[in-house]
């Protein structure tokens, strides 16, 4: 007896937000078909882009500002943000209005954010694409992040690191982070049907309530921050100085030397003179446990990160298609269907980087 | 020259008004977060309208649609390792006996463990199972046979 009744099976299966959304899936068939159309315009105009980045670095010292996003490395020439590092202050991984937004903000008033489209096509022109903005820059006043970092505080639950989990829909993983004086503190809630952390408490409906409206507030500033919280409100597109090279294999994990030894010379020569930092994150279906999947990061400058690009181009290693990060997978040893994934992230100015590709 | 039947708009719109749950239920177990399995299916069905006219119509409607909804499932899959944390058994229904199965199921390979929602949690016929999954319909048996195997392998390894 195996117990596959369709009830057991409803209680295992996550539960789903929201309702169906015919005009969505109408929408969505008639934005692709002029997508495909737009194609080939995009490609001449990313083109330009690299020319006229390529043309401002030689010569004459120019800084070369970038008005919308991009994923992967940034055009030759691009003018990287500054200062190099930056002290965190907020930071957040949250859902809201078919969006997911990632944001840190810095004490030097740098308001560094990511939009995922999860829902719905992207509505922002300076978007990278129509499924992620890529990273983007604005700027704060001093008095902008200080009313930024209060309209968290205010609610009163960022007292201690706490973890909720949300009796309605929500996605998997959420999170709001803000610094108190020498700490960062974090509240972490997680969706109705999905794998829970150990020990996460009910949200109450107020605590509820307090960071779905923050969670709204976070996700677009300019709506409500006044004209004196922004130094500079213009998006532009933020550009790293460094790159995480973050390395591993998937279901089942490898030990580096062996994911190394599946890269072109260059690439292998080059990553394994870096230092590397083992990660741990999670692969599977929501139903069942997770599995653990342990990779590897290392840090590598623009420079370096454009090389191994080249050197992974140049041994035809498959490159993703580039929606959310640049990334490059193959077959690993293991498993049958067992595969490595090479995926560059920007390095932020607190020295973290993101997954951009996760949920 | 091949005759394709097509599918019609409102056919599909019928299917997915009355199917919605169920298709981002089963997707969520492949994507692992349910808000990427819902993304899946709104993509799947813009898919199926666009390519509509090449439903070739020799099984019904509803396998093909779920062909296209789980490669979407399954493309979003390959972009994404689920950054989310360790999970615990629902608080609904039976725990123990639904944690047990739940830990079943997490280790079945994805062929037999979609199988088995398309079968008794979709409701969908072998024929339909194989096209959905693009097995042959022979296969579809053996397939679920396997997974019944496992399960009651795996049942039997966590309650001891």
């Amino acid at each position: 007896m195996t117990d596959l009744d369709r009830g057991s099976l409803d209680r295992i299966l996550p539960f789903t937000p929201g309702a169906p959304d015919w005009n969505d899936v109408l929408r969505r068939a008639r934005q692709d078909q002029v997508r495909r159309r737009r194609r080939f315009v995009a490609f001449a105009a990313a083109t330009l882009v690299a020319v006229v980045g390529t043309a401002s670095a030689v010569g004459t010292v120019r800084h070369f500002v970038l008005s919308r996003g991009f994923i992967g490395l940034p055009p030759l020439g691009a003018t990287p943000s500054t200062p190099d590092s930056g002290k965190l202050v907020v930071s957040a991984w949250s859902v809201h209005a078919g969006s997911r937004t990632r944001l840190w903000v810095y004490g030097d008033g740098r308001l560094i954010w990511q939009r995922e489209f999860v829902h719905r096509r992207a509505d922002l022109p300076e978007s990278a694409n129509g499924r992620s903005s890529g990273f983007l820059e604005q700027r704060l006043t001093p008095q902008g992040v200080e009313l930024l970092r209060s309209e968290i505080i205010s609610t009163g639950l960022f007292a201690d690191d706490l973890e909720l989990r949300f009796e309605g829909p929500a996605a998997c993983l959420n999170f709001i982070g803000v610094r108190d004086g020498d700490r960062l503190v974090r509240v972490t809630w997680f969706g109705f049907g999905c794998p829970r952390a150990k020990g996460a408490q009910t949200a109450t409906p107020g605590q509820a309530s307090a960071l779905q409206r923050l969670v709204a507030r976070l996700a677009d500033p300019t709506a409500w921050l006044p004209a004196g919280a922004w130094k500079d409100r213009k998006i532009r597109a933020y550009v790293p100085s460094r790159y995480a090279i973050n390395y591993g294999a998937q279901p089942q994990s490898l030990e580096p030397s062996r994911i190394l030894a599946l890269l072109p010379t260059p690439a292998r020569e080059l990553l394994r003179a870096k230092d590397r930092t083992r990660t741990r994150g999670f692969y599977g279906f929501a139903g069942g446990p997770m599995r653990v999947v342990y990779g590897y990061s290392s840090e590598v400058t623009t420079e370096e990160a454009r090389a191994l690009a080249a050197a992974l181009d140049d041994a035809g290693v498959k490159r993703g298609q580039g929606t959310y990060a640049l990334a490059y997978s193959g077959k690993a040893p293991g498993p049958k269907g067992n595969t490595f994934s090479i995926t560059f992230e920007p390095i932020l100015p607190h020295g973290g980087s993101t997954c951009s590709a996760c949920g | 020259m091949i005759g394709y039947r097509g599918a019609r708009l409102d056919e599909l719109e019928g299917l997915y008004r009355s199917r919605f749950d169920i298709f981002t239920r089963v997707a969520a177990s492949v994507t692992g977060d349910p808000e990427r399995a819902r993304d899946a299916v709104q993509e799947a069905f813009a898919t199926a309208l666009r390519k509509r006219r090449s439903f070739r119509g020799d099984g019904p409607l509803e396998a093909w649609v779920w062909r296209i909804v789980l490669n979407a499932a399954r493309m979003d899959v390959r972009r994404s390792i689920p950054a989310i944390g360790d999970d615990e058994p629902a608080a609904n229904g039976h725990p123990e006996r639904d944690a047990e199965l739940r830990v079943a199921l997490a280790r079945l390979p994805e062929r037999q463990r979609t199988a088995v929602f398309l079968r008794y949690y979709a409701d969908l016929g072998y024929a339909a199972i194989g096209e959905a999954l693009g097995i042959r319909t022979g296969t579809v048996g053996a397939t679920l046979n396997a997974a019944h195997a496992a399960l009651r392998s795996g049942l039997e390894e966590v309650r001891t």
